[in-house]
């Protein structure tokens, strides 16, 4: 338990560090973050044709209204605390990198259920988004980390050996 | 833990999640109490200049007697900053973790609910505490500096620590407490699957 977060900590402070650089901002998450916006204004013109993308910026040109996709909103925090937790855990390196892809696919598409939530909420209510933006989706996308890492750990414990039944964070 | 545990947890905390948020939400006057006196009492014992802390809701003030001038009416007027956080910001973990706790329902899943949200109130007043810092060492301009003698890496760290405790600490905190204060799950889950033929 000790080294699983030992090696836990270690990781998210060294991976959010690495995030927070200015180099790493301009080169990954702000294009990364421009691609949720494009992305998610695709999804949304399949119900919605008035859905544009600028940059960061998601808008609908009926309305007016628009969002601007920030820090905290892509999904990034929530893809280093999923892999520092799977590289944290004891298991072989195929299962870590399919971890690792498998799992940032899903908390990824659960975060452009977000952003489309809360696009459509702040259209309709300014006080029904901010109560979701701050406090329930946060929570909704930790506990989708959680369960998909509860999801890997299921995986992990099917390939390994039966006498190796003692749970590697039990101690 | 039922033969489809992960599917039953995940359906359960997130019911667990909506019907308590809202609750959580009109009802927090009474958790924001202790993490904003916690940070208010940090502040004070760390920087001399920050000298107590005025809660109004869910609101915490922090009353400073760090100068910075303000434009009013084509004039600079000199004022002692008070920066204000909103606990809601950094408290809505707790709700996850009732949440995670009802649907896991650990062995004196009570008392664990007590103690985790206990556990939370520290982790909440960093927050807090980083949040009134950022504030004052990014705006408060160089008559602020003067006070508080943040410079250089200092304000690289407290811009770090902002961000780690708004962004991580926050959401993660109590994810970490529920696997604390719920082994067995993880045990259980670990010990089933491996033994599966």
């Amino acid at each position: 338990m000790i080294r699983f977060f030992s090696i836990f900590v270690g990781t998210l402070a060294l991976l959010f560090g690495i995030e927070m650089l200015s180099p790493v901002q301009q080169s990954v998450v702000h294009p990364w973050t421009g691609f949720l916006a494009y992305a998610s204004a695709h999804l949304m013109q399949l119900f919605d044709g008035s859905i544009i993308s600028h940059d960061r910026i998601l808008q609908s040109s009926a309305s007016g209204f628009g969002v601007s996709i920030e820090a905290g909103c892509n999904g990034v925090e929530a893809a280093i605390i999923l892999i520092a937790g799977m590289l944290a855990f004891p298991s072989s390196l195929k299962l870590k990198l399919a971890g690792i892809v498998i799992g940032i696919v899903a908390v990824q598409g659960v975060n452009l259920l977000r952003i489309i939530s809360l696009f459509y909420l702040g259209q309709w209510n300014y006080q029904a988004f901010e109560f979701a933006h701050l406090y329930l989706w946060q929570a909704l996308i930790m506990l989708d980390v959680l369960v998909v890492w509860l999801l890997w750990i299921r995986a992990v414990a099917r390939e390994t050996p039966p006498p190796e039944t003692e749970a590697p964070l039990a101690a | 833990m039922q033969p489809s545990g992960i599917g039953r947890f995940l359906g359960l905390s997130l019911l667990a999640l909506l019907a308590l948020m809202v609750p959580w939400y009109f009802t927090a006057n009474g958790l924001a109490a202790p993490a904003i006196e916690l940070a208010g009492g940090l502040m004070h014992f760390f920087f001399p200049w920050a000298e107590g802390v005025q809660r109004t809701g869910t609101v915490g003030v922090l009353l400073t007697r760090v100068g910075v001038y303000i434009p009013q009416q084509g004039q600079m007027l000199l004022a002692d900053m008070t920066p204000e956080v909103n606990f809601l910001k950094y408290g809505y973990g707790v709700v996850l973790l009732w949440a995670m706790l009802l649907a896991s329902r650990p062995p004196k899943w009570l008392l664990k609910i007590a103690i985790g949200t206990v556990v939370l109130v520290p982790m909440q007043a960093i927050g807090l505490c980083f949040h009134w810092l950022r504030d004052i060492a990014f705006q408060g301009g160089p008559k602020a500096q003067m006070t508080t003698h943040i410079v250089g890496w200092q304000l690289e760290a407290i811009a770090f620590a902002y961000q780690f405790s708004f962004l991580v600490l926050t959401p993660l905190a109590p994810v970490i407490l529920w696997v604390l204060l719920d082994k067995g799950f993880l045990k259980q889950l670990w010990v089933r699957e491996s033994s599966q033929p």
